[in-house]
């Protein structure tokens, strides 16, 4: 191997600005030092020190109270009844069904980035990959959580999976929801599976630099017996293909798959086929705007700006505009094809939107998904934490704002004028949400301080060193590939 | 418990339907608020006030074991001839409100009666029941009723006593009474016409001749009774026929709903409307036409042809309209011997044409006409009406005349003031009060509390600890219908047996038995009482017969033959049109009209939670009464017109908070406010709800008051509709416009006779896939006449009864969680005027061959049967709601708690802290239908338990189950027979004959194609081809 030379230029930093395309050269994506041993260190020492920053410790109290809120709220809503949500005939569903729509959606930039972007060999990716696919992973625990704990009877839950019973009790394959519950379970495998074997060469790295008998060990477990031979180099890129392939269909499967649990159903304003593209776009447009939001704090944070650039936030924000940009389109497109269809049900669905009880969330989603993207279309947008930062907020707010209109305008009114009823959550409705965040917050906080932020093995192989020729004579030439 | 009313109630909830044509700040800020709730809603003291509101399920669990686990095992060795464990058996019975007696038909389950309906055979029901007599079963396990005999000190401290220390210390007193004959003991009773009771009166006089007898009734037909005193001399009761005729005219009276005889009115009058027969599938060649004069927007208003065919006038007024109605008959050529005085100046709006075109049509159906004069108006309008009646030639054709009890005993009013004025002169040294609660129920300036005080000994017989109960000497637990033997008469004075099905379960004794203890007659117990009365032994076959027939043959009065004579009536009428000619109603001078409730009656049944909990058929309230403001009135006071407020009525020094409900139809200047509320000592399910209307009713304004000053509050208060909870923005009040003529199909009554399909054409719609057949057994299905419901929501009841549906309270019905699996949804109508029609719809699973609920449950719960019923399997649901949400109909009912077991307070404590179901309260429960528990999705199944336990039978026999033999609770209980249940296959049945008509549509069918096996037939109106409807304006959306 070549031997490593310093390939940083003077002022080339965290803030170095590296979103330009000169058309010579390529943009550098790794900037300060950067050294396999200097990636290694940077991303190491996050894990490796004795104290975290205070901040991390403030968050977590926060974020593991609240799991302790969540914990109390499910329980309470267990043993005494569904009825301690705002749930309402004819609002069947309230924030459970929301909530889990909500956060699935946020489960699909983590594969994203590393499954599609992958096979298109976006190399920007390396910086961010990782971070964003424990988003995934969380996000779709708390998903998955709402599912279970929204029915009538938790406890027989499991029913809707096909267990064998003496009965002859099978579950029923026309149900979308059935459909729903294998497509998040597949994805919760697969995601967690993907994740974790692409951490396993940077959790070997953890476990040979641990010091400490406890650390290696269970290091050592996690990264199960990695020697980086080339033997295994070659099954782990190989799996890692394949998982990405299997985790590309399900990035646009799995939200596909919840859109039927309403397109499938015949109510006005959910009786629709633009609705698993719809689905899958505001998954992703929700899922890069979360990933933006957790990058910014997490690169000032951990001292990680060398690695998670401008550059990068530059491209995530880009994502964002696009995927903010189709969800636009489809907004225009359903109010277009209700008006145009004649039909006055489905007219009505969409005017209530806009117009009836809840018309504030239905202007505010057209505020934060529409038009609060387009200001990514400047890049003083796109690199400036403090304007990119409330905006990707804003478009997550938008989109758990999406997912409370889809499901709760629909269901106050639809055909029967007698049977409308407005819904309001309960205290219990928000707790429970502010417990999900919490949750996620708790593991995400876990995963920065105990686990491999940042994929080292994989960063390191877009540094310039990695391709075997060094410009000895010109770094800054060298530097983007 | 404390006055709940003033509670600081937060929150605006509620929006008056369809005329939502204000736009204020307000109300925009209202449409625009997110959540209508705030979510700190459960920490303020609004919702602990729901807390205190418990279910018939509350669970006095110690006291109830008072009697209960006394079983004695009496194994079934030999069995008792005619008793299967486990097999319903049917009894008849009879059940008495206001003084005349509904024959019943009870199923009785090992020997707990489960469920009430009208007997078959009985001439007032004929088969059909209403509200209050398919609930009146709830109150025999209501674990809220007396339970002992309660003696009061001098100190006023009530302690239990027994009926034996009762009986001691009465002996003691009689012997006293024996020396005087009686003086100073009354008796206060309610109307009855029971020949045990009026015995028992006639012995009590021979044996005490000093003794007094007093009859009070809150709600007293007594108007009636004088008015025609006046016009015959002697008096009677009116019965009209409302199935002889054509033209029909009430004047404030509200067929349907509170009076005893509404289970008749309707079937008579639904007879006039059927446009198919389902006995042979012939159309009809004429329908009858009701024109209504009325201070409420009544049942019976919402039924009159069209908005041109009801005149709404204050209360005061309506005799004047028919004195405007007798001089418009007499211009146009009848011979009329009553005088008939202008009245002053009379606002009617365009009732002017109305009268005229109504005279006319009168006339030219002389004989085949009907008028009738509310209970709630002055005896003069009674006669007035009989005086026409009989220029019309409908003596003895469409109004019968039949004698009452006791025709010469003074009016429930002078009674009373009889008691009062007695009891000031210190006359009344002892009071025995048999049933009724006059404290709650008297006029107000009678002050009854405070002259039981000056009363020395005071007995009360009352099913529940009530407030009158609360200040006497003695308190007497009374047993209930269903629990002792008795008597009564119907309204053509045939007798029927009250047949109990339970041992007095709390060791209550009857009216009849404590007069027999009062004046220690020889016979003791009912049983023996009734036979002697009646004189027929049991053992004779005519006491058998008379059970099993439901009533006594050969008992029942010939027609009066009258002669009709205004005699005094002229000038009485010209007095009474001046001198409310003189009254002048403004917004500082308001009229309050009293009226019966179309549930608690008149606060007997407060304590009763199906029907606290039944939505009242035009207000579609629970739980509460309200002010009914015309909103054109309220709006110019200064209410809010789109949310409920408290206000103060005034009149005289007296004054009464309520809450306020805008209602369009009512006459402007009048508010009308339902009686039996606000009772403080009812029982945990009726203490608080509503407001005592009472608290303003005097001797001088028993049915009306006038003279009333509003003063607004800014106080919001929450009332619990099921119907229209909130605000509809204007988009929606648009898309309602649009939507309710595909919803409820309508048409004239020339039309149908134009074409009997009305429009209606059969679908040409093509499957794209080979669908299921439904061609082969049995294949339920059920029509719907829209054009027989008079929405009186008896089905309602009965279902709820049948199939085990708890009631949720008023903290649960706000949130829209109520569980009824039926329901009848009321729809405005019209021009958007402050005058709107309204449309009843009965809405219950439509069974739909389609069914979108059955493909979405992952689980497989719900789903088709062969015969084609949608059925749900309890055991299988795991409640994910996938099918409410999937249902256009929105008819399926969730769990969202424990609704059956601890009680309706603590519904927000985890199930491990609350208590099991009373045992009290399982009794009442069908076991034939499972009791579901939380988080499971319940609906209609067109009682299966029943098609079921009939195919059995009929399978048994190798035979096909004939038609009508199965009847679902909710068809059994409709007194106008507008629900008809059958197998759609057997081209024979009356479904079929029906299904077969081309006006028949399936709701939704059209858009969703779900195949509904329930299915409508139009509401066809009749009006006067001279009365067109004004021009509708059916708004469109966009």
């Amino acid at each position: 191997m070549a031997s490593v030379t310093t390939t940083q230029l003077p002022g080339m930093t965290g803030d170095f600005d590296n979103t330009l395309d000169d058309g010579v050269s390529k943009a550098p994506l790794v900037l300060g030092e950067a050294t396999f041993r200097e990636v290694t260190r940077k991303i190491c020492r996050v894990a490796e020190a004795p104290r975290a920053p205070l901040a991390w410790y403030v968050a977590f109290a926060i974020s593991t109270a609240l799991v302790g809120v969540l914990g109390v709220m499910i329980a309470y809503a267990v043993f005494t009844g569904v009825g301690v949500w705002g749930n309402n005939s004819p609002v069947f569903w309230g924030f459970p069904i929301i909530n889990f729509v909500f956060w699935v959606g946020l489960a699909h930039a983590g594969t994203f980035i590393s499954a599609i972007l992958l096979l298109f060999r976006q190399k920007w990716r390396t910086g961010i990959n990782r971070f964003a696919e424990a988003t995934t992973v969380f996000a779709v625990v708390c998903a998955g959580l709402f599912p279970g704990i929204h029915v009538g009877r938790p406890w027989f839950a499991y029913w809707m999976a096909p267990v064998p019973n003496v009965m002859g009790a099978w579950p029923n394959f026309y149900s979308p929801l059935l459909w729903d519950a294998i497509a998040v379970f597949t994805y919760t495998n697969v995601s967690l599976l993907f994740w974790y074997v692409g951490m396993i060469p940077d959790l070997a790295t953890f476990r040979d630099r641990s010091k400490t008998r406890l650390r290696h060990t269970i290091y050592g477990i996690l990264a199960m017996g990695w020697r980086g031979s080339a033997k295994h180099w070659q099954l782990y890129e190989r799996t890692i293909l394949i998982l990405a392939g299997l985790a590309t269909a399900l990035v646009l499967g799995v939200s596909s798959t919840v859109s039927t649990d309403f397109a499938v159903s015949q109510l006005p304003g959910w009786h629709e086929t633009i609705f698993p593209p719809y689905f899958t776009v505001g998954a992703i447009f929700s899922g890069f705007a979360l990933v933006l939001a957790l990058a910014i704090p997490a690169r000032e944070l951990f001292g990680l700006k060398d690695l998670i650039t401008k550059r990068h936030l530059d491209n995530l924000a880009k994502i964002t505009l696009v995927m903010g940009s189709i969800v636009t389109y489809i907004y225009l497109m359903e109010f277009f094809i209700a008006y145009y269809s004649g039909n006055g049900y489905e007219q009505f669905a969409y005017l209530t939107r806009i117009m009836g009880p809840y018309w504030r969330m239905g202007w505010l989603i057209l505020f934060c998904n529409c038009l609060v993207p387009q200001i990514f279309w400047f890049k003083f947008a796109r690199t400036t934490w403090w304007l990119a930062l409330p905006a990707a907020l804003l478009c997550l707010v938008g989109m758990w704002s999406e997912r409370f209109v889809i499901i709760v305008t629909v269901l106050n009114r639809d055909f029967l004028p007698s049977a409308w009823h407005n819904y309001a959550p309960t205290w219990v409705d928000w707790l429970t949400f502010a417990g999900s965040i919490g949750l996620f917050f708790t593991l995400f906080l876990l995963f920065c301080r105990f686990l491999p932020m940042i994929a080292m093995s994989e960063v390191k192989s877009i540094l310039p060193q990695a391709e075997g020729h060094v410009h000895d004579d010109s770094p800054a030439a060298a530097a983007g590939h | 418990m404390p006055p709940l009313k003033t509670d600081n109630l937060s929150g605006k909830e509620y929006w008056r339907s369809l005329n939502e044509l204000a736009d204020t700040p307000e109300f925009r800020e209202f449409v625009d608020r997110e959540f209508t709730n705030n979510a700190s809603e459960f920490l303020n003291s609004n919702r602990r006030r729901f807390l205190k509101i418990m279910g018939a399920s509350f669970a006095l669990a110690g006291l109830a074991g008072c009697r209960w686990p006394m079983e004695t095992l009496a194994p079934y060795a030999h069995r008792p001839a005619n008793r299967d464990p486990g097999t319903p058996v049917q009894y008849t019975t009879a059940m008495e409100l206001g003084g005349v007696a509904q024959g019943m038909l009870v199923t009785s389950v090992d020997g707990r009666p489960i469920k009430v309906d009208g007997n078959p055979k009985h001439v007032l029901n004929r088969g059909g029941s209403d509200a209050y007599g398919q609930a009146s079963v709830l109150n025999v396990y209501d674990p809220d009723r007396s339970r002992s005999v309660m003696q009061r000190d001098a100190q006023g401290k009530a302690a239990d006593s027994n009926w034996a220390t009762f009986e001691a210390f009465w002996k003691e007193q009689l012997a006293g009474f024996k020396k005087t004959g009686g003086k100073g003991l009354a008796i206060l009773s309610g109307s009855s016409a029971s020949p045990s009771l009026v015995d028992m009166h006639k012995r009590m006089t021979q044996a005490l001749p000093a003794s007094q007898w007093y009859e009070y009734e809150p709600i007293s037909d007594d108007a009636g009774r004088e008015g025609l005193r006046m016009v015959f001399t002697q008096a009677a009761r009116a019965v009209p026929d409302l199935s002889g005729a054509q033209v029909i005219v009430s004047f404030d009276q509200d067929f349907f709903v509170g009076d005893p005889l509404a289970v008749k009115f309707a079937r008579d009058f639904a007879k006039g409307r059927q446009l198919t027969n389902p006995e042979n599938g012939q159309s009809a060649t004429s329908m009858n036409r009701l024109y209504v004069v009325e201070s409420t927007f009544t049942m019976t208003g919402s039924m009159a042809e069209n908005a041109r065919h009801r005149i709404p006038v204050p209360a005061k007024d309506v005799p004047a309209v028919a004195c405007l109605l007798a001089a418009e008959l007499k211009k146009q050529g009848l011979v009329l011997g009553v005088e008939i005085p202008t009245p002053g100046n009379v606002n009617i709006g365009t009732g002017d044409k109305t009268l005229e075109v109504m005279a006319a049509d009168l006339l030219a159906n002389k004989g085949r006409c009907v008028l009738v004069a509310g209970a709630n108006q002055p005896p003069e309008l009674h006669g007035l009406i009989a005086g026409i009646n009989d220029a019309l030639g409908n003596t003895g054709r469409t109004v019968t005349y039949y004698p009452v009890m006791n025709p010469n005993r003074p009016t429930h009013l002078a009674s009373i003031e009889a008691l009062a004025a007695a009891i000031k002169k210190k006359e009344i040294s002892t009071l025995v009060i048999l049933g009724g609660n006059p404290v709650y129920t008297a006029p107000v300036d009678i002050d009854f509390a405070k002259l039981l005080a000056a009363v020395p000994l005071t007995v009360h017989l009352a099913d529940y600890v009530d407030e009158t109960s609360e200040l006497c000497t003695w308190h007497l637990p009374e047993s209930h219908y269903l629990e002792n033997w008795g008597d009564g008469r119907t309204f053509d004075m045939s007798v029927s047996i009250v047949q109990p099905m339970i041992q007095p379960i709390f060791g209550g004794r009857s009216a009849v038995e404590v007069m027999a203890l009062v004046i220690q007659d020889p016979m003791q117990k009912a049983y023996d009482i009734v036979q002697r009365t009646l004189g027929i032994k049991s053992t004779d076959w005519r006491w058998k017969k008379a059970l099993f027939d439901g009533y006594v043959e050969k008992t029942a009065s010939q027609p009066l033959h009258l002669s009709f004579s205004a005699g005094n009536l002229n000038g009485a009428l010209a007095q009474l049109i001046a001198k409310n000619a003189k009254v002048k109603l403004d917004h500082h001078h308001l009229e309050v009209v009293f009226r019966t409730d179309s549930k608690v009656f008149d606060g007997r049944f407060a304590n009763n939670g199906w029907l606290q909990e039944l939505p009242d058929p035009m207000t579609r309230l629970t739980w509460d009464n309200a002010a009914l403001i015309n909103p054109k009135t309220g709006v110019a006071m200064g209410l809010n017109r789109h949310e409920s407020q408290i206000i103060r009525l005034n009149v005289g020094g007296r004054e009464l908070d309520i809450a306020t409900y805008m209602m369009p139809g009512q006459p402007e200047n009048s508010i009308s406010i339902t009686l039996g509320y606000g009772r403080t000592h009812s029982g945990n399910v009726g203490n608080g709800a509503g407001f005592n209307a009472g608290t303003l009713r005097t001797t001088h304004a028993m049915t009306m008051l006038s003279g009333v000053a509003m003063e607004v509050t800014q106080t919001p208060y929450k009332l619990a509709t099921t119907q229209d909870h909130f605000v509809i923005s204007t988009i929606g009040e648009r898309a309602i416009a649009a939507r309710v003529p595909d919803l409820i199909h309508q048409g004239t009554f020339a039309e149908f006779q134009k074409d009997p399909g009305m429009g209606h054409k059969k679908s040409t719609a093509v499957s794209l896939w080979d669908e299921h057949h439904y061609d082969t057994g049995y294949q339920w299905g059920m029509a719907v006449d829209l054009t027989t419901c008079v929405g009186c929501s008896s089905c309602v009841v009965a279902c709820q009864a049948e199939n085990n549906i708890p009631i949720v309270g008023k903290e649960q019905v706000l949130k829209g969680r109520e569980m009824q699996w039926l329901r009848i949804d009321r729809y405005f109508r019209g021009p958007e005027s402050e005058n709107p029609q309204a449309v009843h719809e009965p809405i219950l699973c439509m069974q739909c061959e389609n069914a979108p609920c059955e493909a979405v449950c992952p689980v497989g719960a719900t789903s088709h049967s062969a015969d084609g019923l949608n059925m749900m399997t309890y055991n299988r649901c795991i409640g994910t709601r996938y099918c409410a949400n999937n249902c256009p109909y929105k008819v399926r009912r969730f769990n969202f708690f424990d609704y059956n077991s601890g009680t309706l307070s603590n519904l927000y404590t985890p199930n491990i802290l609350r208590s099991e179901m009373n045992p009290l309260i399982a009794l009442q429960k069908n076991p034939q239908v499972s009791i579901r528990v939380r988080g499971v999705m319940e609906k209609c199944t067109y009682c299966v338990q029943r098609i079921e336990t009939v195919r059995v039978v009929a399978e048994r026999q190798n035979r096909r189950i004939r038609d009508g033999e199965i009847t679902p609770a909710c068809a059994q209980a409709c007194p106008s027979q507008a629900l008809v249940f059958g197998d759609i296959r057997d081209k024979n049945s009356r479904v079929a004959k029906l299904m077969k008509q081309d006006r028949m549509y399936g709701i939704l069918n059209k858009e969703l194609y779900t195949k509904p096996r329930t299915r409508y037939l139009p509401k066809v109106w009749n009006p006067n081809p001279a009365l067109p409807e004004e021009t509708l304006s059916p708004k469109g959306l966009m």
